[in-house]
């Protein structure tokens, strides 16, 4: 299964959120396992060389494994309420533009004041929207309220209350709406959002301008106190700059303006009723409605649906959460190098010589291949000395070592010794008799003679376990 | 003495590469591979002066992921090559040709319950099952003749056959060239691997080379060279994060105390409280330097030595000696260019904020106030910061003291870390004891050869952590900063 490719590297914000929301609860145990599936079926797959490519890809497709193993409704929850506030947006908006502009059109005045239209339908969404971003800039660093602004729209979805909706909103401001990144993406879902609001505004319009048009028959003027129609002139000028090329019939020519110029006679205002001057300005304001109303506002719902695009496309998994996660997902366990080697041996002083272990340590090892581990007193009168002997025979150590001086030979001693020793570690445990000397630079080469007695008397014992050797320094 | 029967032990498995590490005594074998298999611990892998420490063969093996990996055989060294040589070509007798295994196996079969081959028998039998061979030699000693017969019975073997030049300290090459003529003879490929010395690119370099002398296994030890590559990446990054947890708690630490004002010589408690407390604040600093040292030896599989015997750190972290402030941490030019840089950036948020109407005012003045504070205060020795607060009504003050006020303090602490871990990644896994060579990595400053950017990076990550403010962004920028320089102390070694 390349379940890295099947993943993709594309991140959704309820993909992050699912995340993180995996990310908060997972534990030891439950790691430890996916690290197993995740070097079965994820390592092999991920992309070669860019570690931040590996990354995305990677996490995203343990996600995956983990929303195909148990269900994550968070990142959902978010999904279903994000819609369900955009398709409430777009049509209680459409609701509103319908009505504004049905009771500018078909109200008990004669005519539609141009200026009062456009600047209700037009300038002063903008003029929100200009005060919308300026609030954003001096709060930009409330997370709060972003976060309890998503967590509503998760509410929607999932109605929770309680300790769970403090939780849902905990996880929303520490995890996501307190690194740049993903606020951003929160922040351009949300906007996205409210553009759709204004779509579904312009779209609520555009129908009631239309409708009216057909239905009624509307017209346009303009008045002013002072001499203006300079000034309007240019102001349309400017607003039907991008189709006055396409469509010339839509942009107001000075004549027409004047034309359309309300006036009073006899202490009442005449409208101008002109078939011109009603057909250039409802062309106008339709087009108007039309580019800086509708495309405008679906321009920028396109543009905030790449700003969060961007945003988690440059989502780096490097806080140390995210580290933390990816270490142990992709840790490279070390096995044990190898167990301890079994020549290790037990060196029991006989009768409390004083021979070290160290001192024959370099005999041991090359002439009876074995590592002198710990060493003990025996046949000696502190009882604390015995006890530890037979502590360390009860250890079952791999090989005894009894280091007798030559001298020392006291068969029932030797024999009883012998015999508890060899009651201690079992009849396999090989068992070694090091006969030496006690010279004056420390253990030498044991008397000929004594030796031959040592070697008779422990022959005797007929222990195939047991072996007598003497000590040679030269070895 | 009469012998027990050798007991056929399997030391080749299918789909392992396997290598027998073989040689002389005393040659390194043992040290070459717990350096390679990164073991200090005595109890695994016996390593000492001591001729004949290896008694008899014992399989290690290199395991990732509960994978066996690669599998080396430490063997006990040849002891009489130049008998057993004749012994071999005794064997061989008539026969045309050069001896092969089939000789090798027939000199195993009549000698190995007899004594009187012991160690040949042992070294040869893991040969015998097709182990690769990897020939470990002291170049610093002279080609006997003893040497030329163990070079014959390994090419008798017709394994794949690697020789590695233990060298051992810098003179250790003399005779490296005379080596090298009789090597290039009989192996695949000659090396130098200085087992006290090697780290971990010359170590993976080594398993690499495994792969040129014998191609079979290319793929497997392909993929094992990733998976290494792929742990000593992660040994970085989690040490870069060690070292930040470290600076973050050492950073954010406040020690307490309190006194009685009501007391007949209240000044006199307060001095004492104030000191007090000041010694803990030291000693918990130490303690959690200490902590992250043994950390990054755990990380590093040092099992065998502790922080405190690591050279320059006999005694814990002396933040009250001067001593320690002259030697660690940024010079006062540095603290001076860094606090301007750091405090410009402040400023400049400040020109933002304003929409440039400022003129850019603020970053001048932020550039001057970082600059002028750290040139004051970088020369100063450590002095606490100290907060009095009344504890309640009943009376009582209660003193909080920390961190340092002198702004090198986070550097200073850096670099002990820094320092630690240079220290680690030059100790070789084959050394044993806390002892430590004289010719051991010197304890000069790291932090202060850090390029500007990083020091910046950090700067800033410092600036906001006193501020009580863990900027996740600045976080992350300190925490690459620390792996870059990481990665820059093992580049260097």
């Amino acid at each position: 299964m390349n379940a890295a490719h099947a993943a993709g590297q594309r991140w959704t914000l309820a993909d992050l959120i699912d995340f993180e929301t995996l990310l908060a609860g997972v534990d030891e145990t439950a790691l430890e396992h996916d690290r197993l599936i995740f070097n079965r079926d994820i390592r092999p797959d991920l992309p070669h060389g860019d570690e931040r490519a590996r990354r995305r890809a990677g996490l995203r497709a343990w996600l995956v494994y983990r929303r195909e193993a148990g269900a994550i409704e968070t990142g959902s929850f978010w999904q279903q309420g994000l819609r369900l506030v955009q398709v409430a947006l777009l049509v209680g908006m459409a609701s509103i533009g319908f009505a504004l502009v049905a009771g500018l059109c078909a109200g008990a005045n004669p005519g539609v004041h141009v200026i009062l239209f456009f600047g209700v339908t037009l300038v002063l969404p903008w003029l929100v929207f200009a005060l919308f971003m300026f609030a954003r800039f001096l709060g930009s660093g409330s997370s709060t309220l972003l976060a309890r602004c998503a967590g509503r729209v998760m509410s929607l979805a999932a109605p929770s209350r309680g300790e769970d909706s403090r939780q849902r909103l905990r996880l929303l401001r520490e995890r996501l709406t307190d690194a740049a990144v993903p606020r951003r993406a929160l922040q351009a879902a949300l906007a996205r959002t409210l553009q759709i609001g204004a779509v579904g505004f312009n779209i609520g319009l555009v129908l009631a301008f239309v409708g009216s048009l057909l239905v009624f028959d509307v017209r346009f003027y303009w008045e002013a106190t002072p001499q203006t129609s300079g000034l309007v002139a240019s102001a349309t000028g400017v607003v039907a700059a991008p189709w006055r090329g396409v469509w010339p019939a839509a942009a107001p020519t000075a004549a027409e303006i004047e034309a359309s110029r309300a006036r009073y006679v006899d202490g009442s205002r005449r409208v101008p009723a002109t078939p011109a001057s009603t057909a250039v300005w409802w062309r106008f304001l339709l087009m108007s409605l039309l580019v800086w109303g509708l495309l405008a506002r679906v321009l920028l719902v396109l543009c905030y649906a790449g700003i969060e695009r961007r945003a988690l496309a440059a989502l780096d998994f490097q806080s140390p959460r995210h580290r933390s996660l990816w270490r142990a997902l992709t840790r490279i366990e070390r096995g044990a190098v190898a167990a301890p080697v079994a020549d290790s041996a037990l060196v029991l002083d006989v009768g409390g010589s004083g021979i070290s272990a160290a001192s024959i340590r370099g005999f041991l090892l090359r002439s009876l291949r074995v590592n002198p581990h710990e060493e003990q007193r025996i046949g000696v009168l502190d009882e604390a000395a015995e006890a530890a002997a037979d502590t360390a025979l009860a250890a079952q150590p791999d090989h005894v070592v009894l280091a007798a001086e030559d001298w020392g030979l006291s068969p029932r001693q030797v024999g009883a010794l012998h015999a508890r020793v060899r009651k201690a570690v079992g009849s396999q445990t090989p068992v070694t008799w090091l006969i030496f000397t006690r010279a004056e630079r420390g253990p030498g080469a044991p008397d000929s003679d004594h030796l031959q007695r040592w070697t008779r008397f422990i022959d005797g014992l007929r222990d195939p376990a047991a072996e007598i050797v003497a000590y040679d320094p030269g070895l | 003495m009469a012998m027990r029967t050798t007991q056929p032990a399997e030391w080749v498995v299918a789909d392992i590469p396997c290598f027998a590490v073989v040689g002389k005594v005393n040659m390194g074998k043992s040290a070459v591979l717990a350096t390679l298999l990164e073991e200090d611990d005595d109890r695994i892998i016996r390593i000492s002066p001591e001729p004949g420490e290896t008694t008899r063969c014992q399989r290690l093996s290199l395991v990732l992921d509960g994978a066996e990996r690669l599998r080396f055989i430490d063997t006990p060294g040849f002891q009489q090559p130049i008998e057993a040589l004749r012994a071999i070509r005794a064997l061989h007798g008539g026969q045309t040709g050069t001896p092969g295994l089939a000789t090798l196996q027939a000199f195993v079969d009549e000698y190995q319950d007899t004594g009187a081959f012991e160690d040949e028998c042992r070294l040869l039998e893991p040969l015998l099952q097709g182990a690769g061979i990897l020939y470990v030699i002291d170049p610093g000693v002279p080609v006997y003749d003893s040497f030329l017969a163990e070079i014959e019975i390994l090419r008798f073997s017709g394994r794949a056959r690697l020789a590695l030049l233990n060298q051992r300290g810098e003179d250790g090459g003399a005779r490296e060239a005379e080596w090298r003529e009789h090597l290039g003879k009989a192996f695949n490929l000659v090396r130098v691997f200085d087992a006290h010395r090697a780290r971990f690119a010359t170590r993976r370099d080594l398993l690499a080379a495994l792969n040129q002398i014998d191609e079979r296994d290319r793929a497997h030890l392909e993929t094992t060279t990733a998976l290494l590559d792929a742990e000593w990446q992660q040994r970085r990054e989690e040490a870069a994060e060690r070292i930040q947890n470290f600076l973050r708690s050492a950073l954010k630490l406040r020690e307490r105390g309190h006194y009685g004002e009501d007391a007949p010589a209240a000044e006199a408690a307060k001095r004492a409280a104030i000191k007090q407390a000041s010694r803990r604040y030291f000693d918990r600093i130490a303690a959690l330097e200490r902590e992250a040292a043994n950390d990054l030896l755990a990380l590093y599989r040092h099992t065998a030595i502790q922080a405190e015997a690591m050279t320059g750190f006999s005694e814990d972290l002396d933040l009250a000696s001067d001593e320690t402030w002259r030697r660690l941490g940024l010079t006062r030019q540095q603290l001076t260019f860094v606090g301007a840089a750091v405090g410009a950036s402040a400023g400049i948020g400040v020109d933002a904020a304003t929409f440039g109407h400022s003129l850019g005012i603020g970053a001048l003045l932020g550039g001057l106030g970082g600059g002028a504070l750290a040139f004051f205060k970088g020369d100063a020795i450590p002095t606490l910061r100290l907060d009095l607060a009344r504890i309640g009504p009943l009376g009582g003050q209660r003193i909080t003291v920390g961190p340092p006020r002198n702004p090198n303090f986070a550097w200073v602490l850096l670099d002990s870390l820094l320092i630690r871990y240079r220290q680690i990644l030059s100790r070789a896994h084959a050394r044993r004891g806390d002892a430590l060579a004289s010719d051991d990595e010197p304890s000069a400053s790291i932090a202060r050869a850090l390029p500007g950017e990083r020091q910046k990076a950090l700067a800033r990550w410092f600036r906001s952590l006193a501020k009580s403010d863990d900027n996740d962004e600045r976080a992350q920028a300190a925490w690459r900063a620390l792996l870059d320089t990481l990665a820059a102390i093992e580049d260097e070694l």
